[in-house]
């Protein structure tokens, strides 16, 4: 088979631009991250000075009306707390775990509190809760400084505590949530409680955080 | 002038009939789809599940490769935004990189002839307006986070998982659908860029709308940089590819049926059946978006690329059908320059050098008359006519 092979011709003949589509591509892509990171910085959150241990640090948070109080006890460990009905549901319990769920500003969260057996050190107990939570991704300590949490206790006992943050994400896409963990021990039990909300929900100074607060505060150790 | 052993036609001498794209060596019989060069790209096999020769047919050989590389830039722009921790950003580098591509391709190629604003917009309105709204609809209905905690992502699985990817998928086509009613976009190309285009934009406007809560959380929200990866790596490509994919087969599906000649109608059996066809790619998106819902985000992003090639396989053997059933009765033409190889051929359906279809090229008035069609300012010599 003979075959005609014609001259070439050059790419402008075409109409395609060719190799100037990467220019091209670069161009609009750094422009619209240049113009996102703008939009970003414009509408992040001001930074918040963190706080110091034991001064005081700004107006107290809003806590919810209490209603009701509600009051519950591990039959394991014997712990007990009070929760305000009102404003929280039990959406999982266990002889020894409680999970309530709450709905503030029209974003969910949950405070998860559990008890652990006696010798289990609060930072391990922390991070074997964290480590239970389910449908959590892409979860790392939280690095912001007024973030951390200043202290940290369970029932007026001291202990340890840790600010995380998460996504919770589906096939659509990710939602940032922030996770901050207390615990503390009494010699017999370890206790654990463990808050998940929405980030834009979540912080010092907000109302989720002074419902955990309350319930925290309200943890009454077995004697 | 010789004889084609496939369509039987008078063809001038070179690698492949330019009426019916078979190839003109000795060892091949039978029908011209038969061929294991792909139409729109003739320098890659059917089989192979390229994504940029598949998603953008229309691109010359040299395009193709300036494609891949943009591809690979942003993909890279993506990576490197994800591990400085500036998440935010990267999640809207990642959902509009496709879209961004998109519309070069469809200025590269001239998709849209003369009448670029109100066509362009209405597939790209359309698919952002549609994605904005299955981006809040997720949100609206998204489960508590209580029973995320304590049930785990099992509780995105029937809404976002199943649900919602089906309906936005029938929903994100209703915008190509509207441009099938004019005879002017009558290619069987015309219908994949439509879907290609519409679903890019549903991709990505529904990525930044669920994601908006992180882009108002500051530059650098914090969170683990590997997991974060994979999850834009899946919503940068993975599931771009996939809808585009689907989309683009379904409307390829569509147009061969109903826009091409009667004989063409059912050149792609069974699975160019609307009844099968718009399921299936129902399907593959509903398949490739559930498994977020029981996979860690490493392991969605190989699920996702597993679908992604079942959809491009399946969209380029819709093309390579559809731009093989174009052989005709009508006489060559003049010579004109191949886009994709650059070497004069005479003019008809497929380049007699390298075999892509001349339908798969940037749309330019000379070849947009290509059956026969005088006056051409790239004619060289005819070789009917020999002047």
């Amino acid at each position: 088979m003979s075959v005609f092979v014609g001259p070439r011709a050059s790419r402008g003949t075409t109409g395609s631009l060719g190799g100037k589509i990467v220019h091209a591509f670069l161009l609009v892509f750094l422009l619209l991250i240049g113009l996102s990171i703008v939009m970003i910085v414009l509408v992040a959150p001001g930074t918040t000075a963190p706080c110091s241990s034991g001064q005081p640090c700004g107006a107290p948070p809003s806590a919810p009306a209490v209603i009701r109080e509600t009051a519950w006890r591990s039959s394991q460990y014997g712990f007990s707390l009070d929760y305000p009905g009102s404003v929280g549901t039990v959406s999982q319990q266990a002889p020894g775990r409680l999970v309530l769920a709450t709905k503030l500003d029209g974003h969910s969260a949950t405070v998860a509190i559990q008890g652990l057996p006696p010798g289990t050190a609060p930072s391990q107990a922390i991070a074997e809760q964290v480590r239970g939570l389910k449908g959590l991704s892409q979860l790392a300590r939280d690095g912001n400084p007024a973030h951390q949490l200043l202290g940290a206790g369970v029932g007026y006992v001291s202990g340890a505590g840790r600010a995380y943050v998460a996504d919770l994400t589906s096939p659509q896409g990710s939602q940032p949530a922030s996770v901050v963990s207390e615990a503390a021990s009494n010699g017999h039990v370890t206790v654990t409680a463990t808050v998940v909300g929405a980030s834009s929900e979540s912080g010092p100074r907000s109302g989720l955080y002074a419902l955990a607060d309350l319930i925290i505060n309200s943890v009454q150790w077995p004697r | 002038m010789t004889t084609c052993s496939s369509c039987g036609g008078q063809t001038p001498e070179g690698n492949f009939c330019v009426r019916c794209g078979a190839p003109l060596a000795a060892g091949f019989s039978g029908q011209s789809r038969g061929r294991s060069q792909f139409a729109a790209a003739p320098n890659e096999g059917v089989a192979r599940p390229a994504v940029v020769s598949t998603l953008f047919p229309r691109l010359p050989r040299d395009s193709r490769s300036s494609f891949r590389l943009a591809l690979g830039l942003g993909t890279v722009a993506v990576i490197v935004l994800a591990a400085l921790r500036l998440f935010p950003v990267a999640l809207i580098a990642a959902a509009l990189l496709f879209p961004t591509i998109v519309v070069l391709y469809l200025v590269d190629a001239n998709i849209y002839e003369d009448e670029p604003i109100w066509v362009m917009g209405l597939t790209i309105g359309w698919g952002a307006a549609a994605g904005i709204a299955f981006g809040l609809l997720a949100l609206a209905v998204e489960p508590s986070v209580g029973s995320v905690i304590v049930n785990g992502t099992s509780q995105y699985l029937v809404v976002q998982g199943l649900a919602l990817p089906l309906c936005g998928f029938f929903v994100l086509l209703l915008g190509p659908l509207i441009l099938f009613r004019y005879q002017r976009f009558n290619d069987v190309l015309d219908g994949v860029a439509f879907g290609a285009t519409a679903a890019a934009w549903f991709s990505g406007a529904q990525a930044i709308t669920y994601g908006i809560h992180l882009i108002g959380a500051g530059l650098r929200p914090g969170g683990a940089v590997l997991p974060w990866i994979w999850r834009l790596l899946s919503l940068a490509v993975g599931m771009p590819v996939l809808t585009m994919g689907a989309a683009s087969a379904a409307c390829a599906a569509l147009w061969l049926r109903y826009r091409s000649p009667a004989r063409d109608a059912n050149a792609l059996g069974a699975l160019g059946h609307p009844a099968v066809a718009l399921p299936l790619a129902g399907l593959l998106v509903m398949g490739g978006a559930v498994g977020e819902t029981f996979l860690p985000a490493g392991g969605w992003l190989a699920w996702l690329a597993a679908f992604d090639v079942v959809a491009i396989s399946l969209l380029r053997r819709a093309i390579h059908v559809g731009l093989l059933q174009e052989s005709s009765e009508t006489p060559i033409g003049g010579a004109l320059i191949c886009p994709n190889c650059g070497h004069l051929t005479a003019r008809h359906t497929f380049c007699g050098q390298c075999g892509i279809s001349l339908q798969a090229s940037p749309k330019l008035p000379g070849l947009k008359q290509a059956h026969g069609g005088t006056g051409d300012p790239l004619l060289g010599p005819s070789p009917e006519t020999g002047s």
